[in-house]
């Protein structure tokens, strides 16, 4: 068989003028587009590029395991600020998940569409609640003296940790619900044939299916947290050393960074650029951790002699990709 | 495809209606219990169902004989699942739906007050039309998960239990070497025949089959069918079906539905060959449906 000849004119043929206009006009859209991409990106590179060239030369051991050294000597660390940072995340982390994930499990597996869908604006709603406002609201309801009947009366851990939390609880029961929908009811039902109760099928099928995008969406609330520096100021105040408990202020890595960035040392300036360093990497490394275990699942590939299995094991994937999905909105 | 069931084996004919009348043949290897006073396994009485306002199953009484399999065709719509789903009290998770009548499983009240859901869940068990073997779970921990999640904890019952079930859905020889992979990591076919050993795992007296092949290839079809005759030694077995070659392969009585009435109900053979509504014989004929 012989190939139709290239000059042949057939229906809907164009001249060589219009076809070059075309051709032309659609790849200068592509390249707007890949530009407009390239600029997404742009500000990662750029901060992360910014950070390490002004605050990896200050990064050394005595960083990580140092108390600051005396006003205006050079040297020393902030160990404290880190050890503060990962004690107010892992309390508001204790506090926030349960609420967060048993909220949601209520709202998909129990209760009615009106409540859930009032729950969830609701929800939405605190998600779009600047941090300074949780501050304040935190700082009058558990710092000031006779502020309330939970009122520490004066900065504290323990008045830091609860502001984080009821800055998670939100976004942690949004995308824990997001994927708890995404689970396929016909899994629902077969466990319900079976006789299971109802929460035992909440808990051991439903959560556990939908287990990947539930950590996600924790992880990525706790990177948000990690960083919160308003709420923070009017509660955890800071320290420049250790604290004893959890009724006292606590030194925590944003903290810390406002402190020194606006003291008048160059030292203290040196060190702020570093802790900002490590606080990317923190966040970094959460991200980067995330993608790790929701690849891994992916390339678990079943036996391909049947579209089921993919499909099914689509779910786990989707439902675990989802959580950072609706992280970003 | 011939919808004649005249090669219909004279095994799978049964005694003629009413229901009650039915009882085991001695061939199917179940010693008939009780002989003198067959009872049906599940006697369902008046059952109407309704969808907020609408009126899905209208006046249903139906007795499904102990230990055969029991057919319900109809055109799609007319409320098979429904009426099936009714039989475990799934439908009662709709939103809306009500039921009236009285449906009893070897002589017990299904509906009564002080009667626990999930109770009656564990004696009826289900099998639906897409396999949804659990994602999370091997296949031996999708085997026993109706077992282990109702708290039973030795091992090695529960490892008997996997085997025996596996066996009774023909899946054991095909998995015995891998049972610690993922039960979706199986064919269309073998992740519905783990389904059907998931529920039979439970030891229900009721099997209810939702459209069990219907997205299943030929081959995988067949097998699930040869099963059915196999699983109808210790279980009852109801299943939906659309297809009418299907209900003759299968069914030892068959139901037909319409417009959420039952309108006929008899030994399959006599279903197919001789239909007394005309509404049957539109439907087998494929005039309608
Ligand atoms: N969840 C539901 N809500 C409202 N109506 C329903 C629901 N499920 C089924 N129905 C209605 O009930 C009737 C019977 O449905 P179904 O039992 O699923 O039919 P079949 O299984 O015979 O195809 C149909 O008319 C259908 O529209
Ligand atoms: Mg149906």
């Amino acid at each position: 068989m012989s190939a139709p000849s290239a000059s042949k004119s057939y229906p809907g043929q164009v001249s060589e003028g219009l076809r070059r206009w075309r051709k032309g006009k659609s790849a200068l859209v592509t390249f707007l587009c890949c530009i407009c991409a390239v600029i997404v990106v742009t500000p990662l590179a750029l901060v992360f590029g910014y950070l390490v060239f002004k605050g990896a030369g200050s990064l050394n051991w005595d960083f990580f395991t140092k108390l600051p050294a005396p006003v205006g000597e050079v040297g020393g660390g902030i160990v404290h600020a880190i050890v503060g940072s990962m004690i107010l995340v892992t309390l508001a982390a204790l506090i926030g998940v349960p609420v967060g994930v048993l909220g949601a499990l209520y709202l998909t597996e129990y209760s009615g569409p009106r409540f859930a869908s009032c729950v969830r604006l609701g929800a939405d709603i605190l998600n779009g609640v600047p941090s300074i406002v949780w501050g304040i609201v935190a700082y009058a309801i558990l710092v000031l003296p006779h502020g309330s009947p939970f009122s520490v009366g004066h900065f504290s851990a323990i008045a830091g940790a609860i502001a984080l939390a009821f800055i998670m609880i939100p976004l942690i029961l949004r995308t824990t619900e997001e994927v708890l929908l995404l689970v396929p009811n016909g899994y629902r039902e077969a466990a319900l044939a079976l006789g299971i109760a109802r929460w035992k099928i909440s808990a051991r099928i439903v959560a556990k299916t939908a287990l990947r995008g539930i950590l996600t969406g924790v992880l990525l609330a706790v990177a948000r947290v990690a960083g919160e520096t308003a709420p923070l100021l009017f509660t955890a105040l800071g320290n420049s050393g250790w604290s004893q408990s959890l009724k006292e202020p606590i030194a925590a890595l944003p903290l810390q960074i406002f402190t020194y960035a606006i003291s008048p040392y160059d030292d203290w300036h040196r060190q702020a650029w570093a802790a900002a360093l490590v606080l990317l990497l923190f966040v970094l490394g959460l991200n980067v951790s995330l993608r790790f275990f929701t690849r891994e699942r992916v390339s678990a590939q079943p036996k391909a002699d049947s579209d089921k299995p993919t499909a099914a094991d689509a779910v786990v994937a989707t439902v675990a990709t989802r959580g950072a999905a609706v992280q970003v909105q | 495809m011939n919808d004649q069931p005249a090669a219909l084996p004279e095994t799978s004919v049964k005694a003629t209606l009413p229901a009650s009348a039915y009882m085991n043949s001695p061939d199917r290897g179940a010693p008939p219990p009780a002989a003198s006073q067959p009872k049906p396994a599940i006697d369902a009485r008046n059952v109407n169902i309704f969808y907020g306002q609408k009126h899905a199953v209208i006046d249903v009484t139906l007795g499904i004989p102990t230990k055969s399999v029991t057919a319900i065709i109809g055109p799609s719509g007319c409320g098979k699942s429904t009426f099936l789903r009714c039989l475990n009290r799934l439908h009662e998770l709709i939103p809306g739906s009500r039921m009236n009548g009285t449906i009893l499983l070897n002589g017990d009240d299904l509906y009564a007050p002080t009667v626990d859901p999930t109770v009656v869940r564990r004696r009826v068990g289900m099998v639906f039309q897409k396999s949804n073997p659990f994602p999370t779970m091997s296949i031996a921990d999708n085997v026993t998960v109706g077992l282990r999640l109702n708290g039973v904890r030795d091992r090695a019952f529960l490892r008997e239990r996997t085997e025996d079930a596996l066996r009774k859905a023909a899946l054991w020889d095909e998995v015995k070497n891998d049972l610690g992979k993922p039960g979706i990591s199986l064919s269309g076919g073998q992740q519905q025949r783990l389904c059907i050993a998931r529920a039979v795992a439970v030891q229900p007296e009721v099997l209810l089959m939702d459209e069990p092949t219907s997205a299943l290839d030929p081959i995988a079809t067949v097998k699930v069918e040869e099963l059915m005759n196999e699983l109808k030694r210790n279980f009852t077995i109801v299943i939906v079906t659309h297809s009418m070659q299907q209900a003759t392969r299968v069914a030892d009585q068959t139901a037909f539905f319409y417009l959420g009435r039952l309108v006929e109900y008899a030994p399959t053979r006599e279903l197919f060959n001789n239909p007394k509504q005309k509404q049957t014989e539109a439907y087998i004929t494929g005039r309608f449906g």
